[in-house]
C-alpha cells in the first residue's frame, strides 16, 4: 500500500511538471496544480469503482495522497512566494501602455488569437482600447481599458454613494435563514410582521425575501407576486 | 490554515498506518501459509496421505476465513488464484497423485509470495 502511495507522489508531481510545461493556456479557470488534481482523482475514483476485482483502498489512498500533497502545496504555496512561482508560475503583462508583448506571448504560446478571444470575451472589441493585460496564473486574461475609455464611475462624477453590502437572504423557497436573520440583527417576529404586512400568513409561501443594505426588503412569493418594502432606515443596517 | 495542517498530518498518519498495517498482515498471512505448505510437502513426500488431506483441508478453511479481509487491500484476482489452489490441491492429494499435489503447492507458494511481493514497498514496485 505504501508503494501506492509513492507512485501517487512520483505520478501527481510529474503530472504538476507536464501541465506547467505546457503552458496557461491549458490550465483554464484552476491553478496548474489544482488541474493536475481535478484530473487525477477523477481517474482514481474511476478505476476501482468500474473494476470490483480491484479492492477500494487502491482508489482511497491514493486520493489521501493527493490530499496531502495538495495541502502541502497549498501551505508550502502560503508561506513560500518561491515555492508558489514553481508550483503556479507568475503573471505575464500581454499588453503594457497599449503596446502588444510579441516576445512575451510567443514565450506563453498565447496566439493573438487567444487574445482577442479573451478581450471579447470580456466585452472589449477593439484591442487599441486596452491599456494593460496580464495574463494571470490560473491561464484567465485581466485586461484594464484607457482611464478614458473604462465606463463613467460615480467617483468621475463626484457623486457620493453610500455602503453597498451583501443583500442578506431571510427566505428561500419557504424556509426562514435563521442565520442570516442572526446577522443582521432581526428577530423572527420582524420578519412576521413584515410579512404580515403584505398579507401573508406564512413563510412557506415565499419564494424569496431579500434585504439589502439600503434596508429595502425584497419579497416574491411563490405565486409570483412580488413587493418590495422599505423595512428599515439605512442607519439601522449593520452588516 | 490549522486545518490544513490537521487535515494533512491525519491523513499523512492514516496513510502511513494502512500501509504499514497491509504490508505486515499480507507478511504474515503469506509467511504462514507457505510454512503450511511445506509442512504438507513433507507429509506428501513421506506419503502421509491422510495427515496431508487433512492439513490441506485446513489451510484451506483458514484461507477461506482470511481472505475477505485480505481481499481488502490485496488484488481479488490474487487471493482467488491461491484458494482455487487450495481446492486442486486437496483433490490430487485426495486423488494420491504425488506430482500433481507437489505441482499445486508449488504454485501456491509462488502465489503466496507475491500477495507480498506485488505490494512490498521496494523500488521495484515503484517503479
Amino acid at each position: 500500500m505504501l508503494t501506492v502511495f509513492i507512485r501517487t507522489i512520483i505520478l501527481y508531481l510529474v503530472s504538476v511538471l507536464a501541465i506547467r510545461l505546457m503552458g496557461k493556456r491549458q490550465v483554464g479557470q484552476l491553478q496548474p496544480y489544482e488541474f493536475v488534481l481535478a484530473l487525477m482523482i477523477a481517474e482514481l475514483a474511476a478505476a476501482p469503482m468500474e473494476n470490483i476485482g480491484t479492492p477500494l483502498l487502491y482508489g482511497i489512498v491514493p486520493i489521501l495522497g493527493l490530499m496531502i500533497l495538495h495541502g502541502l502545496s497549498t501551505l508550502l504555496s502560503v508561506k513560500c512566494t518561491g515555492f508558489r512561482r514553481i508550483l503556479s508560475g507568475g503573471p505575464s503583462v500581454i499588453i503594457r501602455k497599449g503596446e502588444i508583448q510579441y516576445d512575451e506571448m510567443r514565450r506563453l504560446c498565447y496566439t493573438t488569437t487567444d487574445l482577442l478571444e479573451e478581450l471579447r470575451a470580456q466585452g472589449f472589441l477593439n484591442a487599441a482600447d486596452i491599456c494593460t493585460a496580464i495574463l494571470e496564473t490560473n491561464g484567465k486574461l485581466s485586461a484594464f481599458p484607457y482611464a478614458n475609455k473604462r465606463p463613467l464611475t460615480p467617483e468621475d462624477q463626484g457623486i457620493k454613494v453610500s455602503y453597498e453590502g451583501i443583500p442578506m437572504t431571510l427566505v428561500v423557497d419557504g424556509r426562514i435563514q435563521k442565520e442570516h436573520l442572526k446577522m443582521t440583527g432581526l428577530s423572527q417576529d420582524w420578519l412576521t410582521d413584515q410579512l404580515n404586512a403584505i398579507g401573508c400568513r406564512d413563510a412557506k409561501q415565499i419564494l424569496l425575501a431579500s434585504l439589502d443594505t439600503k434596508g429595502q426588503l425584497l419579497i416574491q412569493e411563490k405565486g409570483g407576486k412580488m413587493h418590495l418594502i422599505d423595512a428599515l432606515e439605512e442607519e439601522a443596517v449593520n452588516w | 490554515m490549522r486545518s490544513m495542517i490537521i487535515t494533512v498530518c491525519i491523513s499523512l498518519l492514516l496513510v502511513i498506518a494502512i500501509g504499514v498495517f497491509c504490508g505486515i498482515s499480507s507478511l504474515h498471512t503469506s509467511q504462514n501459509f507457505q510454512i503450511r505448505m511445506e509442512e504438507i510437502s513433507a507429509l506428501i513426500s513421506l506419503r502421509r496421505w491422510e495427515e496431508a488431506l487433512q492439513h490441506a483441508r485446513s489451510a484451506q478453511q483458514d484461507w477461506e476465513e482470511k481472505s475477505p479481509l485480505l481481499s481488502m487491500w490485496v488484488s481479488h484476482e490474487n487471493v482467488d488464484e491461491v484458494g482455487i489452489g487450495l481446492s486442486h490441491l486437496s483433490i490430487s492429494i485426495q486423488q494420491q497423485e504425488e506430482y500433481h499435489a507437489l505441482l499445486y503447492i508449488a504454485e501456491i507458494c509462488e502465489s503466496l509470495s507475491l500477495i507480498y511481493q506485488k505490494d512490498a514497498f521496494s523500488l521495484k514496485n515503484i517503479f
